[in-house]
């Protein structure tokens, strides 16, 4: 298993899979609807990411072929502590190679690597109603420390 | 006659009939209060009994929600009736089976769950009918996990059964190797889901099969592969499972491919010719959409096919449930099984192909015909003697025996049924 930083050289495979993971949470609620270009913001997303060294983005490989991938963002919290906290925004494993713990190892490379950096907490957003996400970060060791509701003003 | 003409006339199509005959004034003490009492006693000292003492050994319920009746949809449980009423004539008369028609109002996995576990200790069995796909999937997995009882979803298991045990047979006949073969399965609902994995387990290579939908083959990039993990996991396991080639088109999954076993949408153009013209030598065509195959058997045999099934008993080799549940029922019926896996599912296509090879294959005969009776004796026998070797069989037999018990019992009720007066109310 080869799990690495990406650089600007995978804006492809990354704008895919990110938005693939955008559109399949679009099926959780009506409010996470999508727009028609996302496939274009991810990849601008991206290209501004790679500019800002407060991006940390992991590729894992068999091959040459990306088959997962995450992207954290280093952020401080104003008024908890520890402060510096790192944000998984995006993560995304490859259907044909989900279920064989690829997920948990790219996980638990990149908390390796952020323990290094001296960064004690992470955090991670997603649709309430993805129990499959539910679960995999239950397992790994995460618990629900904020709620965000919505409603819509329409 | 007109099927409405047919069932105003007959009101219905099947009754509850006594076995147990009134000659005497005093026989009603004995059939009811107070006699019964000591029968419902002894049961309660040991429910097992209900089997024994009571018509549950035989009686089985037909549990559907009229969410996915025939090729009509969601037609609702009262609608389903008349379909569930055929089909406990067809239990009946080709298994002995007494099946209670039972349409319901349920819409969730968990009002299935609470309601066959309510009616459970009135049933030997339940077959679950015409319910819409993924939730028959979660219902049938739902129910085989939490009752004590034998639960079947026919047009998930019975068609497969029967789709597996032609290809069998056509595999012997056009000289194929069942391991290094490519299967197209064309359609991904219920009925093709279940035949993926049932050839799976018997022997073919998952990795070689295409699973055709709507949209075309199903391979692991597909961009609403994600989305099926969360509305349709069955279909999500095969998309992720299945097409190691990763054909991406109609076309490529027919290049090459030995046998296409078509449920889908009924034809007669469903299935391109020039499709066929792309498969293996001696390519295998299952069309099994009705009323009308996807490809109809002499257009398919123009472009090349070298054996041809079809849903339909007016064509040659009729792959069709109905010679898969009279026998599975009178099989589990008669071992009294707590469960119906899919190995014993298996055993019963193979006691169908054994017995259409006994009786001499050709391209045109591949599986028995419906008005072979004596075959579902065999399947019978060779379910229950299956439930037996795995342990589910709370009546332990030897296979002779099985065979012995549902020939006799099938025949009596052939027996019974040439006794009744159909004439009408």
């Amino acid at each position: 298993m080869a799990v690495r930083r990406a650089g600007k050289s995978d804006i492809d495979p990354l704008t895919d899979m990110f938005s693939r993971m955008y559109i399949l949470n679009s099926e959780f609620d009506p409010l996470l609807q999508v727009p028609e270009d996302i496939r274009e913001r991810v990849r601008e997303s991206l290209e501004k990411a790679f500019n800002d060294e407060r991006n940390l983005i992991y590729i894992y490989e068999e091959g040459d072929r990306p088959y997962a991938a995450i992207k954290v963002r280093l952020d401080d919290r104003e008024f908890y502590v520890p402060q510096r906290i790192a944000r998984i925004e995006e993560f995304y494993v490859h259907p044909s190679r989900r279920r064989a713990g690829i997920g948990k190892y790219l996980l638990n490379y990149v908390e390796d690597d952020l323990k290094k950096m001296g960064v004690s907490l992470i955090i991670a957003r997603f649709p309430s109603k993805n129990l499959i996400a539910v679960s995999f970060y239950t397992k790994n060791g995460f618990r629900e420390i904020h709620n965000e509701f919505a409603k819509s003003l329409k | 006659m007109d099927p409405i003409e047919l069932s105003r006339i007959y009101e219905g199509k099947i009754q509850v009939f006594p076995k147990v005959p009134i000659r005497e004034y005093s026989d009603f003490a004995l059939i009811y209060t107070p006699g019964v009492a000591k029968v419902a006693e002894e049961i309660h000292r040991n429910r097992g009994m209900s089997f024994t003492l009571t018509s549950r050994w035989n009686t089985i319920a037909i549990i559907t929600n009229g969410s996915r009746v025939l090729g009509l949809g969601k037609i609702g449980p009262e609608a389903a009736m008349p379909v569930m009423e055929g089909k406990a004539l067809l239990f009946k008369y080709l298994g002995g089976v007494d099946a209670v028609p039972l349409p319901i109002r349920a819409e969730s996995v968990e009002d299935f769950k609470v309601i066959a576990k309510a009616i459970e200790p009135a049933f030997g069995g339940i077959n679950l009918e015409d319910i819409e796909s993924p939730l028959c999937f979660e219902v049938l997995e739902e129910l085989r996990n939490s009752l004590d009882i034998p639960v079947w979803h026919d047009d998930q298991l019975g068609t497969a059964s029967a789709t597996l045990a032609g290809l069998i047979n056509a595999y012997k006949i056009a000289g194929k190797d069942i391991r290094s073969s490519k299967i197209v399965l064309f359609g991904a609902g219920a009925a093709n889901i279940a035949a993926a994995n049932m050839l799976e387990i018997y022997g073919f290579d998952k990795s070689r099969m295409v699973i055709i939908d709507s949209r075309g083959p199903l391979y692991p990039d597909r961009e609403d592969v994600d989305r099926l993990m969360f509305t349709n996991r069955w279909k999500y396991n095969l998309a992720v499972t299945t097409n190691k080639e990763d054909c991406r088109s109609i076309e490529e999954a027919f290049n090459g491919a030995d046998a296409v076993i078509a449920a889908s949408t009924p034809g007669p153009n469903t299935i391109k010719g020039e499709w066929i013209e792309r498969m293996a030598d001696r390519p295998i065509v299952f069309a099994l959409a009705n009323p009308t195959p996807e490809i109809m058997p002499d257009e398919a045999i123009r472009h090349g096919a070298y054996i041809v099934a079809t849903g339909r008993s007016d064509f040659p080799n009729q792959v069709n449930n109905s010679m898969v549940f009279p026998g599975v029922f009178r099989g589990v019926l008669d071992s009294r099984a707590r469960f119906i896996s899919y190995t014993m599912a298996i055993a019963a296509s193979k006691a169908l192909a054994g017995y259409a090879e006994r009786r001499g294959l050709s391209r045109e005969y591949i599986i028995p015909r419906m008005d072979e009776w004596d075959v579902f004796y065999e399947v019978a026998a060779a379910v229950a003697d299956r439930a037996r070797e795995e342990g589910y069989a709370r009546n332990p037999l030897t296979y002779d025996e099985y065979l012995e018990l549902a020939r006799k019992r099938i025949l009596k009720t052939k027996r019974d049924i040439s006794m009744v007066n159909f004439n009408g109310s």
